[in-house]
């Protein structure tokens, strides 16, 4: 792999807006693509602890992801009947250079407007909320860029949080 | 509260209808403000509550701030080691002294005029102290203790009201249990960890019965079990390990459990280490086979009003409106097992009863729509399977298969007692 690793903003960019575009359009399995086999998925509660040691929001390994986007295709998924409708908004992308040769960083801000619809008046329908966050990707390059590791830290990660069964 | 014919008292037991065939609850109990501020104020401001694991405070001048019913409380441990459940609340003028979730201090300063205390409440510091009259004195100005604390195999309970049987006493029935919860860790305590939080939209309630409903698990979760089974993840595979098979108990004093069959942890985690096998032979090394097996065995345990015990976490239920719920399920850490085995069982807990897990959110759903369906006002609620087929213990306990509804059965006699003894002249 030659000097690969190098990914401008703009790629970056969108890279980012094509995994937004495919969590908003609920097109899931492509999105597992957009991984590596070894690649996780992390929310965590304290943003610099072990992982394997501290409670995290969300941990996911290649096997996990896989099961939550066949959960997600499941008729009777009740946490997600009717189903989250998202808005990935990305901005304040910045990339520097990976740990592997053939890695790049990259860091940007999201928020995740989610409202499910039904119903509204029923309690836990109707309600649009936004999860404002902080990502850190490590990407590969793999024939393309793959994600290599996608931390995603919540300003309200301490908070109760409420039915967060949509993919963030 | 015998069986046999309509125990339909006046007021708050009326609320619970109880006769040999039929068991109802009235929907009174999940939607009236009357009736939660009287919860908050019989149930939680008066009897115990669990508030903390010992390995949450374990080092000298640890703190962890909690809530008991509407009254915040700082949990400490002083230099000595003693345990001191504190109101979170200043001696001056009743502001709430500490903002942290967690953290070490031997002193808690109030922010507004700077009134210092010791962690075990006496107040050590009052600037300008001069200023108050002749007489003026800190030594009646500690924070003030909370009347009951004490423990259990690390669980720290607290009472606001003095007059409460012993911690010994209130745990007796569900203790054997609490014990078989404990042992699963091999020559020490489990160590608590930070907890998932999350929230719901409906009654406190709904997550005390749901925790021990046998009855919804394969309808609410088929979405997830089915996932599993597809991805050859056994769940409960291991039944053969449980001598009973699958069942629920009832016990006097609310308390419950739901029991099944060990979880073999099969296909779980494909990067982890699958040390379960392991783990389970040196369990039967130090406790025997028969206890090994009852270690292991999936175990729900609902101590009243307001936590269960669960393989891989502490669940803590807190109300905080008639409608509005706050959970706090903590993972835990056993001693004396490899660490990777425990975070298989991090990785197992997270991935089913998370805030994101494939598990719970469904549960949650449905917390959110019996809260909606209440709307209506319909004035029965159905609690009556399996009631003809339980059996009774001569020590009131109650046992039933996996899908009866004797737990819950079991919460709302107590709850009815407690609801109702005022009005009884206690
Ligand atoms: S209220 Fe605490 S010092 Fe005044
Ligand atoms: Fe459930």
């Amino acid at each position: 792999m030659v000097s690969t690793a190098r990914i401008t903003r703009q790629e970056a960019e969108d890279f980012l807006y094509e995994e937004a575009r495919l969590l908003d359009e609920r097109d899931f399995f492509p999105w597992l693509d957009l991984f590596t086999e070894d690649a996780i998925y992390w929310i965590p509660i304290e943003e610099h602890s072990d992982p394997t040691r501290a409670t995290s929001i969300l941990w996911d390994d290649a096997q996990l992801r896989a099961l939550r986007v066949h959960q997600l295709a499941h008729e009777r998924n009740f946490a997600q009947s009717p189903p989250s409708r998202t808005v990935h908004s990305v901005t304040n992308v910045q990339v520097s250079p990976g740990d592997a040769d053939n890695e790049a960083k990259v860091r940007c801000n999201l928020v995740v407007y989610e409202v499910r619809s039904g119903d509204h008046r029923q309690l836990g329908l109707g309600d649009l909320r936004a999860l404002p966050a902080k990502c850190l990707y490590v990407l590969r390059y793999e024939e393309r860029w793959r994600i290599a590791h996608k931390k995603v830290v919540l300003i309200n990660r301490h908070m109760p949080l409420i039915n967060l069964s949509f993919l963030i | 509260m015998a069986t046999q014919q309509a125990t339909t008292q006046r007021g708050y037991a009326e609320l619970v209808e109880i006769t040999d065939k039929t068991f109802r609850v009235s929907s009174r109990v999940y939607r009236e403000q009357e009736v939660f501020e009287r919860e908050i104020a019989e149930i939680f401001e008066k009897t115990w509550v669990y508030v903390g694991h010992d390995s949450e405070i374990a080092q000298p001048g640890d703190y962890k701030t909690a809530q008991i019913g509407r009254y915040p409380i700082i949990l400490t441990r002083d230099k000595d080691g003693a345990v001191y459940a504190l109101l979170n609340v200043c001696r001056h003028r009743a502001n709430a002294i500490c903002r942290e979730n967690y953290g070490n201090s031997q002193n808690f300063r109030c922010p507004y005029h700077a009134w210092t205390y010791r962690n075990s409440g006496e107040l050590i510091g009052v600037p300008d102290g001069g200023r108050y009259p002749e007489g003026f004195s800190t030594r009646g100005l500690s924070l003030i203790r909370v009347a009951k604390v004490d423990s259990y195999r690390g669980l720290i309970f607290a009472s606001l009201s003095a007059d409460v049987p012993e911690l010994d006493e209130h745990l007796s029935p569900v203790k054997e249990h609490v014990d078989l919860w404990a042992d699963r860790s091999i020559g020490g305590e489990h160590k608590v960890l930070h907890p998932h939080r999350y929230a719901y939209l409906g009654n406190w309630k709904f997550q005390c019965e749901n925790g021990v409903d046998g009855y919804h698990p394969g309808i609410v979760h088929e979405s997830a079990f089915s996932t599993f089974g597809e991805f050859g993840i056994g769940n409960f595979a291991a039944r053969d390990l449980v001598k009973r098979g699958s069942i629920s108990r009832g016990f006097p004093g609310g308390h419950s459990t739901l029991e099944g069959g060990a979880r073999d942890g099969r296909g779980v985690g494909r990067g982890l280490p699958h040390r379960a096998e392991e783990y389970q032979a040196r369990l039967r090394e130090v406790y025997g086979d028969d206890r090994a097996q009852e270690i292991v065995s999936n175990r729900h345990t609902f101590i009243f009003p307001n936590v269960f015990l669960f393989d891989e976490l502490v669940r803590i239920i807190q109300p905080i409106a008639l409608e509005y719920t706050e959970v706090y399920s903590h993972p835990f850490w056993l001693h004396g097992v490899p660490d990777d085995f425990n975070t298989r069982r991090l990785y197992e807990g997270t991935r089913q009863l998370s805030t994101t897990g494939m598990v719970n959110p469904s549960d949650l759903e449905m917390f959110a729509a019996n809260q909606t369906g209440l709307h209506a006002r319909m004035e029965w609620l159905v609690l009556d399977r399996g009631m003809q087929r339980e059996e009774v213990a001569p020590n009131g306990e109650r046992m039933g298969n996996y899908s009866d509804e004797v737990p819950q059965r079991s919460l709302y006699r107590h709850w009815a007692q407690v609801m109702a003894r005022t009005e009884a002249g206690r």
